[in-house]
C-alpha cells in the first residue's frame, strides 16, 4: 500500500522533515536501547534501575516529544498519515504490548533460575550426605581393627600382659573409643546441619534408661571414688522421646559429671522430675565447677579453642553442643548453671509427650 | 561344632571376628566379598552368617537375600557386622532380614553376647 497525503509519499516526509528525523531517531534510539539491554540482561549484567526508568518513562517520552507536536510545524502532516501515525503511536504499543511480554519472560526466567538454585542446593545436600556416610563408613573400618584387637589383647586371650603392656593396650583402647566418640558425635552434628537427624519416638521407661547409662561409667566412678545417687520421681515414669536423643544426653552429661568430679568423694546426682508436659532430668556434680566468663563458650563445638587453659575443657569435645542441639531439636532445653570450685548443674528439658505426630526430617 | 561363614573385605577385620570366633569355640570359614559368600553358602552348609554391609560387588543385604533362596538356607541366621552406624542404621537393617545388627568398630563383650545366643 501506497499511504499517500497532499502528493507527498511517506518515504519523501521521512527522508526530508528533519522533525521527523528526530522522532524516528528517537524511537529507533529507543528500541535499539531496549534491545541491547535485553541482550545485556540475558548475559547476567545488571544495568542500573535509573537507565531504565529514564528510557522506558512514559511521562519522559511525552515531554521529549512535546517540541515536535506544535500545530505549526510540519508534523500535523503526520497525523493524517496512517503509517507515520501508527509510528508515533509505537512507543505506547511498546509500554502497553512489548514491555510487560519483555517482563514477563524476565520473570519466568527469574523463576528458572530460582529452580535451578532449588535443584543445586538439593544436589549438594544429597552430596554432603552420601560423603557422610562413606566418611563414616570408612572411619569406623580401621577402628574396628585398633579397638577389636587391642579389646583381645586386654581380655588377654593371646597371654597374660605384664603390667607395663596392660597399661599400654588400655591406653590404645581409650584413645580408639575416644576417637570413635569425637566421629560419631562429628557425624551427628553435621547430620543436624543438614537436616537429616530424623527422630523416631517411642515410649520409654525412664529409670531404666538412666540405668542404662550409669552402668557402663560405674567402674570409672568407683576408679575415682565418686558416688553415683539417684533421685528419680515416681511419678514420672514413661515418656515419649527418641531414645538416641535421650541416650546421648544422658551419657554426655554423666560422663562428664563423672569426669570433673573431685576425686574421693565426689557425687554426682541424677534427678528426673515432672515439669508439666516435661520431664527435667538435672545432673550435677560436685567437681570443679565452671568459670562465668567459661559458660558462654561451653555449648560450642570447640570450646577448648580460644582459651587460655585449654585444659579445663579437654575431653568434652563435641559431647556437650551435640546434646544440646539434639534436645533443642527434641523441642526440648538444655542449660548449665555452675559455681567455680563447687560444682555444676546441667539440667534438660524433654517433652513426655513428644511428636507422636510430629516428625522432623 | 557350629560351622561359620564370615563375609568381610578387609583382612584385618576379618581376622579379628575369626579370632573372636575360634575363641568361642565355632569353626569359621571365610568369604572376601558377597558373590563369594553366595557361592560357598550354596555348597556348603553353613550355622551362622556373620555378614559385613559394604562390600565390593553386591553388598551384604543383597548376598544375604540370595543366600536365603535356597531352600537350606531359608533361616539360617545372619548377623550384620558393620560400619553403617549412623542412627537409624539399626532399624533398616533388621528391616531388611538381619537377626541381628553389630556396629563397627566391634564391642567385644557385646559381640560374644550377641554370639553366645546362636551356640547350641
Amino acid at each position: 500500500m501506497e499511504p499517500k497525503n497532499r502528493g507527498q509519499s511517506v518515504t519523501e516526509i521521512v527522508l526530508y522533515n528533519s522533525f521527523v528525523q528526530l522522532i524516528l531517531f528517537i524511537i529507533l534510539s529507543i528500541a535499539v536501547a531496549e534491545a541491547l539491554l535485553i541482550v545485556l540482561s540475558y548475559f547476567r549484567f545488571s544495568f542500573p534501575m535509573w537507565l531504565d526508568e529514564l528510557l522506558f518513562n512514559p511521562t519522559l517520552m511525552i515531554v521529549l516529544l512535546s517540541p515536535f507536536t506544535t500545530p505549526d510545524s510540519e508534523l500535523s502532516l503526520l497525523i493524517f498519515d496512517p503509517t507515520l501515525f501508527a509510528l508515533l503511536l509505537s512507543p505506547v504499543a511498546y509500554f502497553v504490548l512489548f514491555r510487560p511480554w519483555v517482563r514477563r519472560i524476565a520473570l519466568r526466567k527469574k523463576e528458572e533460575e530460582m529452580r535451578i538454585e532449588k535443584e543445586r542446593i538439593e544436589y549438594a545436600r544429597k552430596v554432603k550426605n552420601e560423603f557422610l556416610t562413606n566418611m563414616s563408613h570408612e572411619l569406623r573400618t580401621p577402628l574396628n581393627s585398633i579397638i577389636g584387637f587391642s579389646e583381645l589383647l586386654r581380655q588377654k586371650m593371646t597371654g597374660v600382659l605384664d603390667a607395663k603392656q596392660e597399661h599400654y593396650v588400655n591406653n590404645i583402647l581409650t584413645s580408639g573409643n575416644t576417637l570413635l566418640a569425637v566421629i560419631s558425635d562429628m557425624l551427628d552434628l553435621s547430620n543436624i546441619d543438614i537436616g537429616k537427624m530424623e527422630l523416631v519416638f517411642e515410649e520409654i521407661h525412664l529409670p531404666e534408661a538412666i540405668d542404662e547409662t550409669i552402668t557402663p561409667l560405674k567402674e570409672k566412678a568407683e576408679k575415682q571414688k565418686v558416688r553415683i545417687e539417684k533421685k528419680l520421681d515416681p511419678a514420672l515414669e514413661f515418656i515419649n522421646a527418641d531414645r538416641y536423643v535421650l541416650r546421648k544426653a544422658l551419657v554426655n552429661l554423666l560422663h562428664n559429671a563423672v569426669k570433673f568430679s573431685k576425686d574421693e568423694g565426689g557425687i554426682v546426682t541424677i534427678t528426673a522430675q515432672k515439669d508439666g508436659d516435661m520431664a527435667r532430668i538435672s545432673i550435677s556434680d560436685t567437681g570443679i565447677g565452671i568459670r562465668e566468663d567459661d559458660m558462654n563458650r561451653l555449648f560450642t563445638q570447640f570450646p577448648h579453642i580460644d582459651s587460655e587453659t585449654p585444659r579445663r575443657f579437654e575431653g568434652t569435645g563435641l559431647g556437650l553442643a551435640l546434646s544440646k542441639q539434639l534436645v533443642e531439636l527434641h523441642g526440648g532445653k538444655l542449660w548449665a548453671k555452675s559455681m567455680f570450685g563447687e560444682g555444676s548443674t546441667f539440667t534438660f528439658l524433654l517433652p513426655i509427650n513428644a511428636g507422636k505426630t510430629v516428625e522432623i526430617k | 561344632m557350629m560351622k561359620v561363614l564370615v563375609v568381610e573385605d578387609n583382612p584385618l577385620n576379618m581376622e579379628l571376628v575369626t579370632e573372636m570366633l575360634i575363641a568361642q569355640g565355632f569353626i569359621t570359614e571365610g568369604a572376601n566379598d558377597g558373590e563369594e559368600a553366595v557361592r560357598m553358602a550354596e555348597k556348603e552348609a553353613y550355622d551362622l552368617i556373620v555378614m559385613d554391609i559394604g562390600l565390593p560387588g553386591i553388598d551384604g543385604v543383597e548376598a544375604t537375600k540370595r543366600i536365603r533362596t535356597k531352600s537350606r538356607n531359608k533361616f539360617i541366621p545372619v548377623i550384620a557386622l558393620t560400619a553403617f552406624a549412623m542412627k537409624g542404621d539399626m532399624e533398616r537393617f533388621l528391616k531388611a532380614g538381619f537377626d541381628a545388627y553389630l556396629s563397627k568398630p566391634i564391642n567385644v563383650p557385646e559381640f560374644m553376647k550377641v554370639i553366645e545366643k546362636y551356640k547350641e
